[in-house]
């Protein structure tokens, strides 16, 4: 009997892909984009990160705006998590929408990796609003580059969220800059009809960054950056009923409760986005981690 | 300087100089074209500008060509109306004009 050839025990390419990330590069492909086997491969990887951080449950949404360019943008809009659980009931849309986005704001891998936000007219709407993702424990977060770092007074820009300011601003947001007077800085906003964990504002301000944020416990809420804790309040908010149908925005913040309502954009250059449930400072330092390590793969590491 | 003044195909570093300024009623028009050609998907928004007309980026000039997302909006459009009407303005001097943020507490 001749000994068994080493090729056919080990696993295959397909068998070795984590089932998320192989159902991601299916939805990707049924919405008309493609996706290489570098960065599946990518992917695959900061899913088993993920798992086996125990962090997959606090996912409603991520995306890690990826995917090989096509004209439509097919692959980018793909979010890799739309449940807190595979094959979950999706929170938001099925694929994030395109507002005024074009081909050329897209590279995915390199120093110019990622999509790049022009501070006025661009941003991605997720779909999800505060009746599926409660503010009181909500978490956000963005890995970015070219993000603000000064701005004249009454300047915002926004890395992703919803704010109403017919309701005292009720909704969450993540800024990369806030300025409307002393203290600036990056900032994170959770305000429910209650009370309002803000500001939390991180002081140190690198343009390029994992921006994280989030109830960390009970009524406990922190900001983070490339996962190390910089700010944190105590605040009971409750919900946000001046605010449950403005979805939530990418590249700028929703205004009053419409879609089309928009202000605060960022010229960023985002490269993962995740909207969730609350993460602890531990939690938070393996997401960074983990994001880090699939950007690090696409060679658009901050 | 009008869109007729801007010679197609546009590079994707070229439009970017430069904003489409619409009137109200072209903004309408646009949105009209986008409901019965466009994606759902995939949308040109205009932002409404403190003098009441719209501005939208001119790389959006880069989606319509053969595969682009607003490739069948562009060609189901009155071309002629569209050069005579849409504006081409700095991209600086459009962005001066959007209203300033809401003030937050």
């Amino acid at each position: 009997m001749s000994p068994m050839n080493p090729r056919l025990l080990r696993p295959t390419a397909s068998g070795a892909t984590h089932p998320e990330a192989r159902d991601w590069a299916t939805r990707v492909t049924a919405n008309g984009g493609t996706v290489s086997s570098t960065t599946l491969a990518a992917v695959s990887k900061f899913c088993a990160a993920i798992n086996a951080a125990g962090l997959r449950d606090r996912f409603y949404r991520l995306n890690l705006l990826c995917g090989t360019s096509d004209a439509s943008l097919n692959a980018v809009r793909t979010p890799l998590y739309v449940a807190t659980s595979f094959g979950g009931a999706t929170v938001g849309d099925a694929t994030d929408t395109n507002v005024n986005f074009v081909q050329g704001d897209y590279a995915e891998t390199g120093a110019s990796g990622g999509l790049k936000g022009n501070a006025s007219t661009k941003r991605l709407n997720t779909g999800v609003t505060f009746s599926s993702a409660p503010v009181a424990t909500i978490s956000l977060s963005a890995y970015a580059a070219d993000m603000e770092t000064t701005g004249a007074l009454n300047t915002n820009n926004v890395l992703l969220g919803s704010l109403n300011p017919n309701s005292g601003f009720q909704g969450a947001s993540l800024s990369a800059w806030w300025n409307f007077g002393s203290p600036n800085g990056r900032r994170f906003d959770a305000i429910g009809a209650s009370g309002s964990a803000a500001p939390l504002q991180s002081s140190s301000l690198p343009s390029g960054a994992f921006v994280s944020a989030s109830n960390t416990s009970g009524t406990t809420f922190a900001i983070f950056q490339n996962g190390l804790e910089e700010a944190s309040a105590t605040a009971s908010i409750g919900t946000a009923t001046g605010n449950t149908a403005g979805q939530i925005l990418v590249f700028c913040r929703n205004s009053s409760g419409t879609a089309t309502s928009t202000f605060g954009f960022t010229a960023a250059r985002i490269r993962a986005y995740h909207i969730g449930l609350t993460l602890t400072a531990a939690q938070h330092l393996s997401l960074y981690n983990a994001i880090h390590a699939f950007q690090t793969a696409l060679g658009r590491q901050v | 300087v009008t869109l007729g003044d801007l010679a197609l195909p546009i590079s994707y570093e070229d439009s970017r100089q430069y904003a489409l300024v619409l009137t109200p009623q072209m903004a309408n028009r646009l949105a009209e074209l986008h409901a019965e050609y466009g994606r759902p998907d995939c949308l040109a928004v205009p932002r409404e500008m403190m003098d009441g007309r719209l501005m939208l980026g001119a790389d959006l000039l880069t989606a319509i060509e053969p595969g682009g997302w607003l490739h069948e909006m562009w060609e189901a459009a009155d071309k002629a109306v569209l050069n005579a009407s849409v504006e081409v303005m700095p991209w600086a001097d459009a962005v001066a004009l959007l209203p300033p943020d809401p003030v937050e507490a």
